[in-house]
């Protein structure tokens, strides 16, 4: 090396020894985008160089576990004091606020907003007001217990890439045509919503999709989509009336999943496998899905139906890396899980050649459940070739596993553990 | 320690690299030193890199990349630990934030020349590390404590101090403040009576500046009493909905089923909460109706583990809705303005 200064010699002092005064603008929004924002506005108090430093920053997050009226007044001060673009809004309140929501939103319209986060928790949802669908310049949308409701003149938002809807009522638009209107849209997530009728879902450019809520029929075509995490809530099996119970010609996991070709990681939970499972169930679904390495669904035991469609997708994806089946019981004859399993299996044999980890998760407690999960593993280690390892989430039955150690096992590194529960699988 | 490049002809094209020798390149600071790195760390810098690529020159002492102005050598054989040590491929990401922990334990003013000096050199994951260590020594603190720290001068009037509060003008905000200063004056009378009148005047007056600009700007500093109305009803309703099931994260979905269902029957969106709506209806009668800690209706809390939950539930449908699955380190490395933007934002609770 060259001949550096040692490195303990003082570093010569700025104006009066004045520190961070005269760092560029850029590196104190920096500083300002790491802080709450009460210390932030803070600073305006500190020197006459940071009087004003604080009132340009683009991202204004409020999100102190603090009473509502406090936060609503500190949501008052800082907008009437910051000058210039605002990017990035969140907010955090326990109830809604209309009135100021109305105020704050004409402000957010007008200074360009980009992202919006609006979270209110309690019972009652907050109405968004109509200068929302004035925010052009739109890109990340999440809102939780909400009421948007969209005016008849709305086009969408043409930049928008992200939108997460939570727990909240969706009025004068349908949740297709705001997907449709969104050209650029990437990333939708709807959380407990309820949708009446068909969920019509087209998005040329949509690559993560999260479903959860109540809706009779679902039709997707997103040719892009690589994430897909789906489940039903369904208080009346209302779906039952569903298409493929009319129609009868194809099943609904064929119509649904059969053509999502890039698809690389797919979770279907609760109802939905239900719902894939009518209509009749292919021996093969159309396409073969190659990009397909993640799974996770939920084994309904003992209604052959959907065992069935939980294993179509299996057959479908040969190089399926990682597994997660959860055990329901469902009832029905208690029939041979061995014989089903192995009817099921794919002749060929290309049925799980890539799979490397499997959980295999417990839910409820019940001798049949426990067979069946027996069962399935015997299957998994006697069918996985680069079976790294097989683990057994929230189950701690001793004689279970020392059955499942005597198992033959295709793969000679196949290690099974017991795990208490696998919330990092996500 | 091998000095190749002290073998180089004096035509500045031939770069010879003997496969056995490692490539120094040479950099030039403002006050004319010069040091020698190894080619790989350079290049971790972005702007030197650019310089490199650019203009080729920094192969040799005479031709050494002049560095701008705000670095230093000592912050440069800082930053050039940095870069030594990150370039490396093969390490773990605790690995790489103990040592950025270690980094930025150093003085203050070192801790500042760094921060300018890694942006000039285009560092931004430095940036980002020395900004958030800055931020640490500001947050939580009083405007006194972070004036010592970084050595700025108290220059600001009493009056500009409180100029925020004078771009309001509403009046329930004045009325506020002058019933907040008749408050404040009755107990430094009491004060008074044991303490000297100087030392008293003077910290009535830092005192008042930041109780006034800490209770408008909404500090949960104000005890307040008021806050336990105690909506009993709705908390019960929570609790009934809870499943004693096994806190497995599946079983908390199949919590949330019933307690959706039980918003659901009530057709989703009105509360069965009489009480509560009424009191929000009258706040929303005037629009302006900054009603400051009297009617605290909106105090009322959740059952905390139930809110808890709740909040836990948006913030991971939030960051689902932010994670890319793929490489996690990569995403930590790399600073796209879309990641930047949006993980502070998430992670800013």
């Amino acid at each position: 090396m060259g001949d550096p200064e040692p490195r303990q010699s003082r570093v010569k002092h700025n104006l009066h020894g004045d520190y961070i005064s005269n760092l560029p603008h850029d590196l104190k929004q920096e500083i300002f985008l790491k802080l709450p924002i009460k210390d932030v506005v803070r600073t305006s108090i500190l020197s006459s160089k940071w009087k004003d430093s604080w009132t340009s920053i683009p991202t204004l997050a409020f999100a102190q576990k603090s009473t509502d009226s406090k936060l609503i007044k500190l949501v008052d001060n800082v907008l009437m004091v910051h000058c210039g673009p605002i990017l990035n809004f969140k907010l955090v309140l326990k109830h809604p606020c209309n009135e100021a929501m109305g105020r704050w939103m004409l402000i957010l319209s007008r200074n360009g907003v980009r992202s919006l986060d609006l979270r209110y928790s309690g019972d009652e949802k907050c109405k968004i007001p109509s200068r929302f669908f004035s925010c052009v310049a739109l890109e990340w949308v999440l809102m939780s217990c909400c009421i948007i409701n969209a005016p008849r003149t709305f086009q969408g938002f043409k930049l928008l890439r992200t939108i997460g809807l939570e727990n909240c009522n969706l009025t004068g638009i349908s949740i297709g045509n705001l997907v449709s209107c969104c050209p650029l849209l990437e990333k939708l997530g709807l959380h407990k919503f309820i949708h009446q009728g068909c969920l019509h879902i087209l998005a040329p450019n949509l690559i993560q999709l999260y479903l959860y809520g109540e809706f009779h029929d679902l039709c997707i075509e997103t040719p892009k989509l690589t994430f897909g995490s789906i489940g039903l809530h369904s208080r009346n099996r209302d779906y039952k009336k569903s298409i493929a119970e009319k129609a009868g010609k194809e099943s609904n996991i064929t119509r649904v999943l059969g053509y999502l070709l890039n698809i690389q990681k797919l979770h279907v939970f609760e109802d939905f496998i239900d719902y894939l499972a009518m209509g009749p169930i292919p021996e093969n679904l159309p396409a073969i899905f190659y990009e397909l390495t993640e799974i996770d669904v939920p084994l309904c035991c003992s209604v052959q139906d959907k065992i069935a469609a939980a294993f179509c997708l299996f057959k479908g994806a040969p190089n399926l890396k990682k597994l997660r089946i959860e055990f329901l019981y469902y009832g029905g004859e208690d029939q041979q899980p061995a014989q089903i399993l192995s009817k099921l299996k794919a002749t060929e044999g290309c049925l799980f050649k890539c799979l490397e980890i499997v959980n295999i998760v417990h839910v409820q407690n019940n001798v049949l459940l426990a067979k069946w999960m027996l069962e399935f593993a015997k299957l998994v280690l006697n069918t996985a070739p680069v079976l790294h390892k097989l683990n057994i989430i929230n189950f701690e039955d001793a004689t279970f596993f020392t059955k499942l150690e005597c198992f033959p096992k295709l793969s000679k590194k196949a290690e099974i553990a017991s795990v208490k529960n696998d919330k990092d699988w996500f | 320690m091998i000095r190749g490049s002290q073998q180089m002809p004096e035509s500045e094209t031939a770069i010879i690299k003997p496969e056995a020798m490692k490539s120094y390149i040479w950099l030039q600071c403002a006050d004319g030193s010069i040091q020698q790195v190894e080619e790989e760390v350079a290049m971790f810098c972005p702007t030197i890199c650019r310089e490199i690529l650019k203009t080729g020159s920094g192969s040799s002492k005479n031709y050494a990349i002049s560095l701008p102005e705000k670095v230093s050598p000592a912050t440069l054989s800082l930053i050039l630990d940095y870069c030594r040590f990150h370039q490396v491929a093969g390490r773990s990401n605790k690995e790489r934030k103990s040592f950025d922990e270690r980094f930025v334990k150093v003085d203050t003013d070192q801790l500042c020349e760094l921060i300018s000096a890694a942006d000039s050199l285009g560092l931004k994951p430095l940036v980002d590390l020395t900004s958030r260590a800055i931020a640490r020594m500001i947050e939580g603190r009083t405007p006194e404590e972070i004036r010592e720290i970084f050595h700025l001068p108290d220059d600001l009037t009493e009056e500009e101090k409180l100029e925020p509060l004078k771009n309001v003008n509403d009046d329930p905000r004045i009325r506020l403040l002058n019933r907040l200063y008749a408050r404040k004056r009755k107990e430094l009378k009491e004060r008074q009576k044991q303490k000297e009148a100087k030392v008293v005047e003077e910290r009535k007056d830092e005192r008042s500046v930041d109780e006034l600009l800490s209770f408008i700007n909404g500090e949960e500093g104000s005890r307040n009493s008021k806050t336990t109305k105690g909506k009993k009803k709705n908390r019960r309703r929570k609790e009934q909905n809870k499943d004693s099931s096994t806190a497995d994260a599946y079983h908390t979905e199949k919590k949330e089923r019933t307690s959706m269902s039980g918003a659901c029957t009530s057709s989703g969106n009105v509360s069965s909460s009489p009480n509560r709506n009424q009191g929000l209806r009258e706040g929303a009668q005037d629009p302006f109706a900054l009603k400051i800690g009297e009617d605290d209706y909106t105090d009322d809390e959740l059952d905390p583990a139930m809110q808890e939950e709740l909040d836990r539930e948006v913030e991971d449908f939030a960051r689902r809705l932010n994670s890319m699955w793929p490489d996690r380190v990569q995403e930590i490395l790399s600073l796209s303005q879309d990641r930047r933007r949006n993980s502070s934002f998430v992670g800013h609770f």
